[in-house]
């Protein structure tokens, strides 16, 4: 994934300027920035969804044109405006995920449902396959939306603030199923707010900024002069060994915060 | 079915008046009328997607212009005098007799290239309705399933304008749909009882209007709304005494609550003041009593 000098955004107005960054096949990358940075633009902007106005961008090698999703990409975006009362099955809404490489026929093979139900299982939505989803909450449904990107076989992974709004555990199971899906060759990128988690998992961070700020392993790019001018406040820092810890002054003030 | 998933119950209804104006305008040129009705359809339907993709604008309003205009043409077209042949009435009210073996062929091969088409891209339209903005990204090319959408949509009209008439389509476009959602919870079944209701309570309107001698058209929109309205009130019903069932059981062998229940009360008997009425008990049979009358009432009016 190759952007250089990318200014984009929606509509005539840019949102994102002289976007300069390279991913390569197999990374495992998080961006990063305040609300309203571009995020979730950068990630519309790889789907064909946003407007380029300047510079190149590439992914695996082909353009990318608006309206025109190019590669096998498996999607999560932040916020999901479907009709819940939709009258759908766990288990076939996942599976709509891999239509674009299912037979033309209305039904989807045993070996595709063996595989939705077993992503189901993962990401503990195990014995839901039948519910309408309409009846899941609101986590739930955020790992209904997980399991149909990760469905398919695809080479790029973009999630779209995949760990809001879940809990410790399934933030555990998302990871670890991210990391496998990683280790197979597929490119993920995601987005989100938890600096620490990043900092912890993750092997590379993406700044961003209205461009980006910063890039590389947490370890290099956390620093509070990187992370001031992302977000435009002192943040502390704290390392221990290969290990670094983002956090605002209130936590500091707490005996034992620094976990 | 697809129709009324995507809020578009009214296009239906919307479509079917651009029919007038594309037969006003095929007889004035001397066409045919089937080419004249399928072409405004279709440019309806067509026009009605352009307008809602490229501007901040919702389904309905996009059909309100469209056919709204479609439908104007028509009018003007027929008033000038120039489709002095249009059998006004009966492209508003639908007549059955009007139906000849020609038509008849045509409904069948339509039928036939609509169901393989959909059968082909069944997973994809739904996916496309579901949720397009994913779809697109997942690889489903979902400008062309709405143009599929749409020119199904068209077809449909076409070919039950004969009978229905312009006025009376959009029920059947939606009636059927509508009271399938009703029942059942997953798709296919949603889609099999949608069908199915729909033949039958073609048929069985036809029959009325053969025997009453009435309008075909509107008998068999009455059969189909007196279902929805039976449907709806059996359903309303079922939930209700589901509820109350749910309950009483619940009631029943809840004494593992009601010890938990009143093991959590001294914190709040203590803090009230140590009543001997404890909030609990007296709270649960208010809420009976509110929704057993709330229940009377309803299905009263139903
Ligand atoms: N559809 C749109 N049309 C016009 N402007 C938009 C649109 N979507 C987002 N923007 C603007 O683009 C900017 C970046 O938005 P974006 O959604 O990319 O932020 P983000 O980094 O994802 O924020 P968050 O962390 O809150 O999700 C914002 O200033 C927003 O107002
Ligand atoms: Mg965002």
């Amino acid at each position: 994934m190759l952007a250089a000098g990318v200014s984009a955004g929606y509509r005539g107005v840019p949102v994102l300027r002289d976007l300069t960054f390279r991913i390569d096949r197999g990374e495992f990358v998080g961006a990063v920035g305040p609300s309203g940075s571009g995020k979730t633009t950068l990630l519309r902007l790889l789907t064909g969804q946003a407007d380029r106005f300047a510079g190149d961008l590439a992914v695996f090698g082909a353009p990318v044109r608006r309206g025109r999703p190019g590669p096998r990409v498996g999607y999560v975006p932040q916020v999901e405006s479907v009709d819940w009362t939709f009258p759908l099955t766990v288990e076939h809404a996942v599976l709509l995920g891999l239509t674009a490489d299912s037979r033309p026929v209305p039904w989807f093979s045993r070996a595709e449902r063996r595989r939705a139900r077993a992503l189901l299982g993962r990401l503990g939505l195990g014995g839901l396959e039948g519910r309408p989803i309409g009846e899941l909450s609101g986590g739930q449904q955020q790992r209904l939306f997980l399991a149909r990107a990760m469905v398919r076989r695809c080479d790029l992974l973009l999630l779209d603030e995949p760990t809001s709004g879940v809990d410790l555990k399934t933030r555990h199971d998302v990871l670890h199923l991210l990391g496998e899906l990683n280790e197979a060759g597929m490119t993920v990128l995601l987005t989100t707010h938890d600096l620490n988690w990043v900092a912890a998992h993750l092997p590379r961070v993406l700044c961003l900024n209205q461009t980006v700020v910063a890039d590389g392993s947490p370890m290099a790019v956390f620093t509070p002069g990187v992370l001031r001018a992302t977000y435009g406040t002192d943040v502390r820092v704290i390392r221990d060994g290969d290990m670094v810890f983002v956090a605002d002054e209130t936590h500091l003030l707490r005996p034992g915060s620094g976990r | 079915m697809f129709v009324v998933l995507r809020r578009m119950s009214y296009i239906g209804h919307g479509l079917s008046h651009s029919v007038l104006g594309g037969v006003a305008v095929a007889i004035a040129l001397d066409w045919n009328l089937y080419l004249g009705a399928a072409a405004a359809t279709l440019l309806s339907a067509l026009l009605i997607d352009r307008v809602t993709r490229r501007r901040q604008l919702h389904v309905d309003a996009a059909i309100g212009v469209v056919t709204t205009a479609m439908f104007a043409l028509g009018v003007v077209v027929v008033s000038s005098g120039r489709g002095g042949r249009v059998n006004t009435e009966a492209l508003l009210f639908g007549n059955i007799l009007g139906v000849q073996r020609a038509d008849v062929a045509v409904v069948v091969v339509m039928a036939g290239a609509a169901a393989v088409l959909v059968f082909c891209c069944w997973k994809a339209l739904l996916f496309t309705t579901f949720d397009p903005t994913v779809a697109a990204v997942q690889g489903v090319r979902v400008g062309a399933m709405e143009v599929l959408f749409n020119v199904l949509v068209a077809a449909v009209i076409i070919v039950s304008v004969r009978v229905l008439g312009v006025l009376l389509i959009a029920a059947a476009v939606v009636i059927p749909a509508a009271l399938a959602r009703l029942v059942a919870r997953s798709f296919t079944p949603t889609l099999a009882l949608a069908a199915g209701v729909g033949s039958a309570s073609a048929a069985a309107g036809l029959y009325v209007s053969f025997w009453v001698d009435v309008a075909s058209g509107a008998s068999i929109v009455l059969v189909q709304a007196a279902a929805f309205a039976f449907v709806a009130a059996g359903t309303t019903l079922a939930a209700r005494l589901g509820l109350r069932r749910a309950r009483r059981t619940a009631a029943a062998p809840a004494d593992p609550f009601c010890e938990e229940g009143s093991g959590d009360q001294p914190r709040t008997a203590t803090e009230s003041g140590g009543s001997d009425t404890a909030p609990p008990p007296s709270a649960t049979p208010a809420v009976e009593a509110r929704s057993t009358r709330g229940g009377g009432s309803s299905s009263g009016t139903s």
